[in-house]
């Protein structure tokens, strides 16, 4: 089996031989590069102006001449850079499989309706519980942990309804279908809630939606961290197979995949690297439909041994990026982070995407 | 001897008619005095408002006000009065708002002016009165009207024992506000008025869909004033409906003296006596802090008390970053919350572990409002507290400077543990 798949992944490769290879690990090697540079970047600056010099003491260890500083560098922009780049990483490579696999230009992290069953979760616990308290209380009352718990809650929800579908549905697009509804549900439901709710609560669920990776603490990525490693660390497991799948399922069944088990997997690992970042950071939306795009363009490949790490490196560095524009350094306010994802990533997504004429060749269908 | 008899039955027949004519005047005339004595009682002007009757006899020379209230602090209403009719004009309806709204009340009895097509004319005193906010609550307490209330947008946001007494004997009906405001049953209930809160987000307001029902609503939104006295002012908005125009004036005026005497108290501090205050809380990665123009820096700064964000221009809100906040507040020396589920600091560190890396957390100097919640989860502070700015006042004094108010014990705020 493992030699057919491997016939299958060179002829993916558009224009194959020895000066495209070298070009893609200059590629993933340049990307690496910039990331750590950007991840630097997102250290240095912020809200509050430190000095590089006092940085660099403080990273290596030593204390700033003023100590909140140290607290801002290695307790508050530290986890907040290295979440982007998990999130990041976890969003792109979850869109690039569910667009493989329902072989859809246009599907994401969330197809499943794990973005959905996650804002139903944290609607029920920001919309519907404070509807007792009395006028112009408290709004963002409920602890980050209680949004995550209700996000996890309902994230879980939806995706074991969608494994369990999985196991018995003969095609995938019954479950992109699937998907679909139960997003339509449960929005819905949110929508009954914030009818019914007083402008705070809206507020602070709105708040939620907007996606941010500054509210994970270091303690919380101790958990964030395994569970998005594991989820890429499957992810990689699962290439050849994933490259079998862009020739059609039964393509794939008859060069000797288990569809049916990889189809599984597939569903399991995004789920939890999508369900994760959704409880930990909100719905971040963009990166996921956008990357896997934006490096097939790069890469003039559609093959998933190139593609993978690729598109984890881009993710992350997106999110880096991302994340340093929405601080608006210099400034003690913040943007949303989805509004600057989106409005910063989309012109150069279709820029590069129109500039390379991607999307027919990207599919190789 | 007959025409001697026929003379003095004549003569007595024109004496009779004479006093029968006499009688006659005498009673026109009293008849005449008592008019114009009932006539001369009426002139005699009002010494009080009529705050539970209508006028009878209307007359145009009187003053049906003679109790009248003057704003002082409040910048979001301006109040003119009449002879029998007083203009009330809210300026402020919500924050930055574009347009006011003008009501005429009418002195019950009395004809309405001519000329205000435009405006909402209110029959007062008003004898029912839908509140879609429990900061009006206090209003009517405090001047004796609860028996007026009809209906309350929550009931479980009611936290006066007198009024959930009203509402446990089903005399108090449960309306809701905003977009899902019950109409119908406000619409069973004819009150004389409702008072609703001003949203700048007009899909939350609820006084569109009232007036347009046919229903009177008068906006009543303290929140809008950046001072603690010009919020507890708002009173007199609601008193000028009941006719109370006076009892409001000499409350109010009794806060304000009693706030400028703790006021007073603090007021030559050195600087350096005096701590740096920060409050607010995270919401995710955004930390709202009140602004520099708030109700609560004024309060800080009248508690003898330095806000860290006295510089900000802002009456609202502020959105800020976490880092910006924790540069300018990690060793603030008191940190005043107010989240309702907040009773010791370990509920703080439950909901994020970020805030044990401020000063005033780790010295256990964080306070919240929530001092008096009922079993319904309903806070007084939002309530009474309306009302009582001057105990609000003496409650930061004791925290800021316990020494200045040693006899003075907390109300509204609560140490957390």
């Amino acid at each position: 089996m493992s030699a057919a798949l491997d016939t299958v992944c060179v002829q993916l490769g558009t224009d194959g031989g020895s000066r495209g290879d070298l070009w893609r690990w200059v590629f993933l090697a340049g990307l690496s590069c910039v990331l750590m540079g950007a991840f630097f970047l997102n250290l240095a600056l912020g809200s509050v102006r430190i000095p590089l010099s006092e940085i660099a003491t403080i990273l290596t260890g030593g204390e700033a001449s003023k100590p909140s500083w140290n607290y801002i560098v290695l307790a508050f922009r530290l986890p907040k850079a290295l979440t982007a780049i998990l999130a990041g990483a976890a969003l792109a490579v979850s869109g690039l499989q569910m667009q493989t696999l329902f072989r859809n230009p246009l599907a994401d992290p969330y197809i499943l309706g794990i973005n959905a069953g996650a804002s139903l979760g944290v609607a029920l616990v920001v919309l519907a519980t404070g509807a007792a308290t009395g006028f112009l209380s408290n709004v963002g009352l409920l602890g980050d942990l209680s949004l995550i718990v209700s996000a996890i809650a309902g994230a879980s929800l939806v995706t074991g309804l969608v494994i369990v579908a999985a196991r018995w549905l003969r095609h995938a697009m019954t479950l992109l279908i699937l998907g679909l509804m139960l997003g339509y549900a449960t929005s819905a439901v949110v929508s009954i809630l914030i009818y019914f709710s007083v402008p705070e609560q809206i507020q602070a669920y709105i708040t939620w939606t907007f996606g941010s990776f500054g509210g994970v603490t270091g303690r919380q990525l101790m958990i964030l961290a395994p569970v998005i490693g594991a989820g890429l660390l499957l992810a990689g497991l699962l290439t050849k197979p994933l490259n079998a799948l862009l020739l059609g399922e039964s393509y794939a069944r008859s060069m000797g995949a288990n569809v049916r088990r990889v189809r599984f997997w597939l569903i399991a690992g995004t789920s939890v690297l999508a369900g994760a970042v959704t409880a930990f950071c909100g719905p971040i939306a963009f990166l996921g439909v956008a990357i896997p795009h934006l490096c097939r363009s790069l890469l003039r490949t559609s093959d998933h041994r190139v593609l993978m790490p690729a598109t984890m490196l881009m993710g992350g560095l997106v999110a880096l990026l991302a994340d340093l524009v929405a601080s608006v350094p210099g400034s003690r306010t913040i943007l949303p982070l989805n509004a600057v994802t989106a409005l910063l990533g989309a012109p150069i997504v279709v820029w590069i995407v129109l500039h390379r004429d991607g999307p027919r060749s990207n599919f190789a269908s | 001897m007959a025409l001697l008899l026929s003379i003095v039955v004549r003569s007595n027949h024109r004496m009779l008619s004479a006093l029968r004519r006499i009688v006659f005047g005498v009673l026109c005339v009293l008849i005449l005095v008592g008019v114009a004595l009932v006539e001369a009682q009426t002139t005699t002007p009002l010494t009080q408002n009529l705050t539970r009757a209508c006028v009878e006899h209307y007359d145009p020379h009187i003053d049906y006000f003679p109790e009248k209230a003057t704003l002082a602090y409040a910048k979001g209403f301006t109040l003119e009065y009449f002879k029998n009719y007083k203009i009330l004009t809210v300026t402020m309806p919500w924050p930055n708002a574009k347009e006011s709204f003008r009501y005429v009340l009418v002195q019950c009895g009395t004809p309405a002016p001519e000329g205000f097509g435009d405006s909402q004319v209110i029959s007062v005193p008003v004898r029912s009165i839908v509140i879609l906010s429990t900061t009006h609550l206090s209003h009517l307490e405090l001047l004796g009207a609860l028996d007026r209330l009809v209906a309350i947008s929550t009931h479980d946001n009611v936290y006066s024992a007198a009024a959930r007494q009203r509402i446990a004997a089903d005399q108090v009906a449960e309306v809701g506000r905003g977009p899902s405001i019950n109409l119908e049953t406000l619409l069973d209930l004819r009150p004389d008025l409702v008072t609703a809160v001003g949203h700048d987000q007009p899909q939350y307001n609820s006084h569109p869909l009232l007036q347009n029902a046919g229903i009177h609503v008068v906006i009543n939104s303290e929140y809008v004033e950046p001072t603690l006295l010009g919020r507890s002012e708002w009173l007199k908005l609601t008193a000028v409906f009941l006719n109370q125009d006076g009892l409001a004036q000499r409350l109010f005026t009794g806060m304000t003296q009693r706030y400028q005497a703790y006021a007073a108290r603090v007021e030559n501090l050195p600087t350096a006596q005096k701590p740096m205050v920060f409050g607010g809380f995270l919401n995710r990665d955004v930390w709202y802090v009140s602004g520099g123009d708030s109700y609560i820096a004024q309060l800080v700064a009248d508690a003898g008390g330095v806000y860290l964000w006295a510089d900000d221009r802002h009456r609202a809100s502020i959105p800020l970053s976490f880092e910006a906040v924790y540069e300018r507040a990690g060793d603030a020396d008191f940190w005043f919350t107010s989240n309702q589920d907040w009773f010791k600091r370990a509920d703080l560190l439950a909901a994020n572990e970020r805030y044990a890396a401020f000063k005033a957390f780790q010295e256990q100097r964080v306070y919240n409002n929530n001092a008096r919640l009922n079993e319904h989860e309903a806070n007084d502070y939002w309530e009474s507290g309306i009302v009582e700015p001057d105990v609000q006042l003496a409650d930061v004094i004791k925290i800021l400077h316990p020494e200045i108010l040693p006899e003075h014990r907390l109300k509204y705020y609560r140490w957390l543990p």
